[in-house]
């Protein structure tokens, strides 16, 4: 029962140490940001539920499994928060992508993110699916900014008058 | 058993130091925040992992403490960097008002 223990657990953990480190191969060789994002999340998932669940067979019957099973629930609801903020974010300040819609052809804003420029930002007004609260408020200031110019344009306007009928 | 344990760290030190190489060459923030996540989600395994090679179990209440830093400071990142688009609009918006 021991030996068979052992080498299940020899088996998960060499597993999740193969998923971590082809994980972290991935990260460092993909091409552009978001097919990062997918192999990072790989040892998230993988290599994590593999690494812990391979230690837990070893903790025996003590508070150690306990531990190793409260760190795996945790791993688990934070990392894909975690991951769906990161693409949010990277989405709304415009992260350009590689890749190509279902005919093949490739997207029509797809340029490569120009070097040395450490982030690529295109207002987020113009990203169609991100009217947020901060947008509408933007829009609400310039609409008031507007008002308020209008005014302003006809004492221009006014002043110009005088001025015409003095000169005339 | 302890060769497992031994090639299960070398091979998250081994991840960890592609994730530090990624974040200092990458080419966007986000990539260097997904580097710096991923490299706290590998020191919470490596913890646990030197936990049991070393026999001293106390190791995983600091994996556990590490994992909840980690995603706070994700978090703290990713806010200031989303809402850096709207206040650099803002801020143009203001210096083309003056």
């Amino acid at each position: 029962m021991e030996l068979l223990l052992d080498i299940a657990s020899a088996v998960l953990l060499l597993t999740g140490g193969f998923f971590v480190f082809v994980g972290g191969f991935g990260v460092m060789r993909m091409p552009e940001f978001f097919t990062r994002m997918h192999a990072a999340s790989l040892t998230d998932t993988g290599g994590a539920a593999l690494i812990l669940v391979g230690l837990m067979l070893q903790g025996g019957l003590t508070l150690v499994p306990l531990k190793l099973a409260a760190i795996f629930l945790f791993l688990f609801l934070t990392s894909p928060t975690a991951s769906y903020a990161l693409a949010n974010a990277a989405l709304l300040s415009g992260v350009k992508t590689a890749c190509r819609n279902e005919t093949g052809t490739q997207l029509p804003e797809n340029k490569p993110v120009a070097a040395g420029s450490n982030l690529t930002t295109t207002p987020v007004s113009k990203v169609s699916a991100s009217k947020t609260d901060t947008d509408k408020a933007v829009a609400k200031k310039t609409a008031k900014k507007a008002v308020a110019r209008k005014p302003a344009k006809k004492a221009v306007k006014k002043t110009a008058k005088k001025a015409a009928r003095k000169k005339s | 058993m302890e060769w497992v344990y031994f090639g299960t760290s070398i091979a998250i030190l081994v991840t960890m130091v592609l994730a530090v190489v990624r974040g200092l060459i990458g080419p966007t923030i986000f990539d260097r925040v997904l580097a710096v996540n991923m490299f706290g989600t590998k020191t919470v395994l490596f913890l646990a992992v030197i936990s049991f090679l070393s026999g001293r179990p106390d190791f995983l209440d600091l994996a556990l403490a590490y994992a909840l830093i980690n995603f706070i400071g994700v978090f703290a990142v990713l806010l200031f960097f989303q809402s850096r688009g709207v206040r650099r609009e803002a801020e143009a918006e203001r210096e083309a008002d003056k």
